[in-house]
């Protein structure tokens, strides 16, 4: 394998209203996109790394990875409200956009236009979509509490409630690779443990367990590529690293003494580095082996909320 | 044409003979190439007249003689919009017109694609409850969704970010927390300074592109950044911004050395200099250059320690990582850098007043001459002494000047603002602390000589001011080494002033109790 960093996309965005993309191992920034309309919620690389789909408030806008182009490519409007989830299908055929007005939408890519292709309202604000590796089936969380399936495929395109009795807002939802386990974090920072059935054709899900992962909001969980990690972020300057097998907390990631959120992370596809974005604008990288800051990515002015990340080498 | 107010010939002689700068529509030229044949006209006219043109003014005669008139008009050059060519070199409004054009036009390439929603076909579905209102299409959906039966194994492909993590001893940048300045995302909303940073020492030059509201030292850090960033060789010999100063300079990357450095405390935005030369301070004997760099605060001095320990990913204590992130050197905030800018508040005079425990002359000399840069102080300014009638001030004192910038209006005084030279300024000196009521306020009293009087004796004007003792103490001292670089001797004369005044005083105090103390016994 040769040694270069063309493979690996880091891109993050925050309040400062710019798109920042980052050379991962020099940490240096060689691409700044302005995205002016709105602070972004939400970024997302398509499965080719040939677009990256930026949400903000009442527009999705797509912008192009192969070339240096600052304008979008793409814009998707008429939306209401902030768009605060986004996602694409392994087979890129589809992204799905979650937001503030308690819709989850499809979005079909196939053909050279994208469309809109279908739409399912829930009773709060969506706050996480999250794809089945089945490609078939969103799990959405809600300002309510309320975790729902969405079965896109299926004839009926079902919609089933898991749970609804939780008393603060889902924040986040993650599906293990071989889709045996649902981790959800919610607004009191209590991490929920769900088994699921795998690749059947009927999924269900059981409640396993639940622990207090954080002492405020819980904001986002992460299963790690390998399936042995779990990290959580929260509102208390904390990312907490977990081990699947028994749930014990093998590293707690401070950030800063001035408790500053840490919104979002990614696993490297070797699980052997965690990305968190903090409120006090630096991205940083954590080897999951030592609990140790590799590398720190400084250059926003402003919180950095989301950041994308993607070092899949295509042969 | 408004070339000649009117007369055809000097219209015409003023293009002929006119320094033409800029002929964007050709006529000039096409006059101008016109002159042979108008010369070969003239001669030959001239003569079948036989008038000898060598003898007489040929611009009279064209003007006086009747055939020459009407000669020079029936030829004139007569040009329609067909035969010019309009060839406009075009202007600056023009050319940002045209880029606000291409702009637009790239801006339309962005495919704009509306949610619209989806046919419903309001099927009772017996699935949906009150939670939901849900949405069917008739859309062939088969492709767009295809389930996945067969499960996929847990990932583990080697990274290339790992590897390259692994390869590399990657150097940590030392400035890397000064690469937040960076000004290229501000450019449009002209929120950013764009200019070369001559690195005097290292003979290397860099564009940078920093934002407005950086301060001087956050932009020297910035540069420094970019510096290491693009790999230059030599490598920078200091880690601490604050070890360097950037000078005005020349086109050619001169510093403009009897300018002193551009102030650390200051923005950026402030500044409009389109080269800066960054100088690396050396303490020992460049005095002259005037300045030792103020180091806006103490955590600065140890970052390269702070770097090394880091890198050692290796260290296999938990509590390491958040000791080192949390440790890492972090520049100010901006909003804090404000104020201390605003109020003057640089902590130099508390690390020159560690050097000056040490006794080095040169040190001294700097920190002396470091009290020339100007800065300003936020005060309480007293109308009348020991009254308590007082108005905001600001007080700004440099080498050469003292100037007192009244923050609000007020009727008692004639002026608003007013600079007293330093040539003038004889002493400076705090209240004493433990006589103040308020603990951490305190009064200072800056004293400058008055005209002389006519009988020769000096006056002085005292002005009474309030601020926090650690503005006042920075003042002071600020003031105190001006005076004893400015005006040595108006000091010394004060001083004897003042104790003829004291000992008066004492002599009034001591009879003033025998006078009260008669009557009682009396």
């Amino acid at each position: 394998m040769t040694l270069n960093s063309d493979n690996i996309l880091l891109v993050t965005a925050g309040y400062d209203r710019t798109i920042r993309f980052w050379q991962a191992n020099t940490a240096c920034v060689y691409r700044t996109i302005m995205h002016e309309d709105s602070p972004t919620n939400c970024l997302a690389i398509h499965p080719l790394k040939t677009l990256l789909a930026a949400g903000s408030y009442q527009h999705i806008k797509m912008y192009d990875l192969m070339s240096n182009n600052p304008n979008p490519v793409m814009k998707l409007d008429q939306l209401q409200k902030n768009i605060v989830t986004l996602g694409f299908s392994e087979d890129k055929h589809f992204m799905f956009s979650g937001g503030e007005d308690h819709c989850v939408r499809i979005w079909d890519m196939r053909a050279a236009k994208t469309k809109a292709n279908r739409q399912i309202s829930v009773g709060a604000a969506v706050n996480c979509v999250t794809l089945h590796p089945n490609q078939a089936e969103l799990l959405i969380g809600d300002q309510d509490g309320v975790i729902c399936r969405w079965d896109m495929a299926g004839d009926k395109h079902e919609k089933y409630i898991i749970d609804s009795n939780n008393p603060s807002a889902i924040r986040s939802i993650s599906i293990n690779r071989d889709a045996s386990m649902m981790a959800a974090v919610t607004s009191n920072g209590d991490c929920q443990i769900w088994s699921m059935t795998g690749f059947d054709s009927q999924t269900h899900l059981i409640r396993r367990t639940n622990f207090i992962a954080h002492k405020r909001y819980g904001l986002k969980c992460l299963f790690s590529p390998d399936m042995t990690l779990l990290a959580t972020t929260s509102a208390d300057g904390t990312a907490k690293i977990w081990r699947t097998s028994d749930f014990a907390c093998l590293y707690e990631l401070k950030h800063d003494r001035l408790q500053n959120w840490v919104w979002d992370c990614a696993f490297t596809s070797d699980s052997v580095f965690l990305i968190t974005v903090c409120s006090d604008g630096k991205a940083r990288l954590w080897s999951t082996e030592t609990g140790n800051v590799t590398k720190e990515y400084i250059g926003h002015q402003k919180p950095v909320t989301c950041l994308a990340f993607d070092d899949r080498i295509f042969r | 044409m408004s070339l000649g107010g009117g007369d055809l010939q000097v219209i015409l002689r003023r293009i002929r003979h006119g320094f033409i700068v800029c002929d964007d529509s050709e006529l000039c030229d096409k006059i101008i190439s016109q002159e042979v044949d108008n010369e070969q006209r003239r001669r030959n006219l001239a003569k079948s007249k036989g008038i000898s043109l060598e003898k007489t003014d040929l611009l009279n005669t064209l003007r006086t003689e009747q055939d020459f008139i009407l000669d020079e008009l029936s030829h004139s050059p007569e040009w329609t919009t067909a035969n010019v060519q309009v060839r406009r070199v075009r202007c600056e409004t023009l050319g940002r017109l045209s880029e606000i054009k291409t702009e637009n036009e790239a801006k339309r390439t962005v495919k704009i694609i509306s949610w619209q929603d989806p046919s419903t076909a309001q099927t009772n579905n017996k699935h949906s409850n009150e939670l939901f209102d849900f949405e069917n299409d008739i859309d062939d959906s088969t492709s767009l969704f295809q389930r996945r039966t067969e499960p996929i194994l847990p990932l583990k492909q080697p990274s290339p970010l790992t590897a390259l993590i692994q390869s590399t001893t990657c150097k940590q940048n030392p400035f890397a927390n000064y690469a937040k300045f960076d000004g290229t995302p501000n450019i449009s909303s002209n929120q950013a300074k764009t200019f070369t940073v001559h690195f005097k020492f290292q003979k290397q030059k860099l564009p940078v592109i920093v934002s407005s509201n950086a301060t001087v030292t956050e932009t020297i850090g910035f540069a420094c950044y970019k510096y290491t960033m693009e790999n230059l060789e030599p490598i920078l010999t200091q880690k601490d911004p604050s070890k360097y100063s950037l000078y005005i300079g020349d086109d050619d990357g001169e510093a403009e050395e009897e300018f002193p450095p551009l102030t650390n405390e200051r923005a950026i935005g402030q500044y409009d200099f389109p080269h800066l030369v960054l100088i690396e301070q050396v303490t020992q004997g460049k005095v002259s250059t005037s300045s030792i760099p103020s180091t806006s605060d103490g955590t600065y001095t140890d970052d390269d320690e702070n770097y090394n320990d880091s890198n050692e990913v290796d260290d296999d204590d938990d509590d390491g990582s958040f000791h080192d992130s949390s440790r890492s050197i972090t520049p100010p905030s901006s909003e804090h850098r404000k104020s201390s800018s605003s109020l003057g508040k640089s902590s130099t005079n508390v690390i020159v007043q560690d050097i000056s425990n040490e006794n080095d002359p040169i040190n001294d000399l700097n920190r002396l001459y470091e009290s020339l840069n100007q800065k300003s102080y936020i005060f309480d300014y007293y109308l009348k002494l020991s009254s308590s009638k007082n108005v905001k001030l600001r007080i700004d004192v440099s080498g050469e000047q003292v100037r007192l910038d009244l923050l609000e209006k007020t009727s008692k005084l004639p002026w608003q603002s007013m600079s007293l030279t330093t040539q003038r300024l004889v002493d400076c000196n705090i209240l004493n602390k433990d006589r103040s009521r308020k603990r951490d306020r305190t009064r200072v009293y800056l004293v400058f000589e008055s005209q002389q009087e006519s009988s020769g004796a000096q006056s002085y004007e005292t002005y009474e001011l309030e601020s926090t003792i650690e503005i006042a103490e920075q003042f002071r001292d600020q003031i105190l080494n001006i005076i004893k670089l400015k005006n040595p001797q108006g000091h010394d004369t004060y001083e004897q002033h003042q104790q003829q005044r004291e000992n008066t005083k004492k002599r009034r105090s001591f009879f003033n109790i025998l006078g009260v103390g008669n009557p009682n016994t009396g």
